[in-house]
């Protein structure tokens, strides 16, 4: 694995077979120890006379005691090019429906709601009144008893009234 | 993938919570960092603690890391950030953003303004690792030498590397491995990571 680590951090390696190593990389301590130390050898050919060996263990020590850190994933990056791409897509989609839709004319029913329409000239049955006006009376009077006038303090201040309905019988 | 794609994969891995991931970046850049600071703080102890603490900032704040920069940017800015707030805290002035910014932070290279960086306890085994390297790679052939310093020093890629070595890129690999691999095997036993102790 040595090479292929010498690879990555050279960024040698494609996406895809850098993406498995980093993953290894990071559960096996071997090759941690040896991307350690290959980063080592480079920063001292550069002239990084520094060395602690104390620092990053302290700090994996300190950071397996914090929290672990779960952000968001982010969603792939889309470059300016490819948003304004989809940006013109979109306006060009809306701009096809509405010409579509002017082009097919207005909206006629179509088969299913023509079975059911009834032939001109048919009595169309009306339902039934739902209340007699003897209902009406008694629901009139027995209205202060109803459950929505329950409220504490809400039935003294209402005051029933009924009004015939035009031309009843009295 | 080139060196940010590869921070910014371990980036991602930490954020899903592998902690592990994080420690790969500390060791990559644990020894910029600290030479980075080390322009602000003169004591070794203190640069050792104010690098850990930026660290561990950078670690806090990882889910705030949208890759808008690359991951060193951002973490040098903590560092400086970090390396301020330590010299406030002491009464002691700290640095002006004119005096150091990130532009800066990314191409810092100051080998020589760096000597007593290192701790006395540390400043013998650092010497040691210098002094290894240099004698390794003075003993190396030619052709592995040379492939290990264009890449290393230079920053070339394996493709420039082929055309000055007139070799095929395989080649410029392998000898760049071999390099790195001949200078590993002399510094495991100084560092106590021998492959034979390897468990």
């Amino acid at each position: 694995m040595t090479v292929e680590i010498s690879e990555l951090m050279d960024g040698e390696l494609d996406a895809a077979a850098a993406e498995t190593l980093v993953a290894r990389i990071s559960r096996d301590p071997i090759p941690r120890e040896d991307w350690a130390l290959y980063h080592l050898i480079g920063d001292t050919l550069r002239g990084a006379a520094y060395y602690s060996p104390a620092l990053a263990p302290e700090v994996s020590s300190r950071i397996a005691r914090e929290p672990a850190v779960l952000a968001p994933r982010r969603g792939p990056r889309v470059s300016k090019a490819a948003r304004w791409g989809l940006s013109a897509a979109a306006s060009l989609a809306a701009v096809a429906v509405v010409a579509w839709m002017g082009l097919r004319g207005p909206l006629e029913p179509g088969p299913a709601q023509m079975a059911t329409l009834a032939p001109a000239g048919t009595p169309v049955p009306q339902p039934a009144p739902a209340m007699t006006s003897a209902v009406n009376d008694y629901l009139v009077a027995h209205q202060e008893y109803s459950p929505r006038f329950a409220m504490q303090g809400l039935a003294p201040a209402v005051q029933t009234v009924a009004f015939p309905a035009e031309g009843a019988a009295r | 993938m080139g060196d940010r794609e590869i921070d910014q994969a371990l980036v991602d891995r930490a954020q899903r919570g592998d902690k592990q991931a994080f420690d790969l970046l500390v060791s990559k850049y644990q020894r910029k960092l600290a030479r980075l600071l080390s322009r602000f703080i003169r004591d070794p102890a203190e640069i050792e603690d104010v690098t850990q603490e930026a660290f561990i900032k950078a670690y806090r704040a990882l889910p705030s890391f949208r890759g808008d920069s690359a991951f060193y940017t951002w973490l040098y800015r903590i560092g400086i950030n970090t390396a301020k707030n330590y010299l406030v805290s002491l009464g002691r002035r700290a640095p002006t953003s004119t005096e150091f910014n990130s532009e800066e932070a990314e191409t810092f290279e100051d080998a020589e303004h760096l000597r007593d960086v290192n701790t006395p306890e540390n400043e013998l085994m650092s010497r040691q690792i210098a002094q290894t390297v240099n004698d390794t790679l003075g003993s190396l052939p030619e052709e592995l030498r040379s492939a290990i310093t264009l890449r290393e020093i230079e920053g070339l890629s394996y493709e420039d590397i082929a055309s000055i070595m007139n070799c095929p890129i395989g080649t410029v690999r392998s000898r760049i491995f071999r390099a790195r691999e001949a200078i590993a095997e002399r510094l495991r036993p100084l560092l106590g990571t021998s492959k034979d102790k390897r468990w």
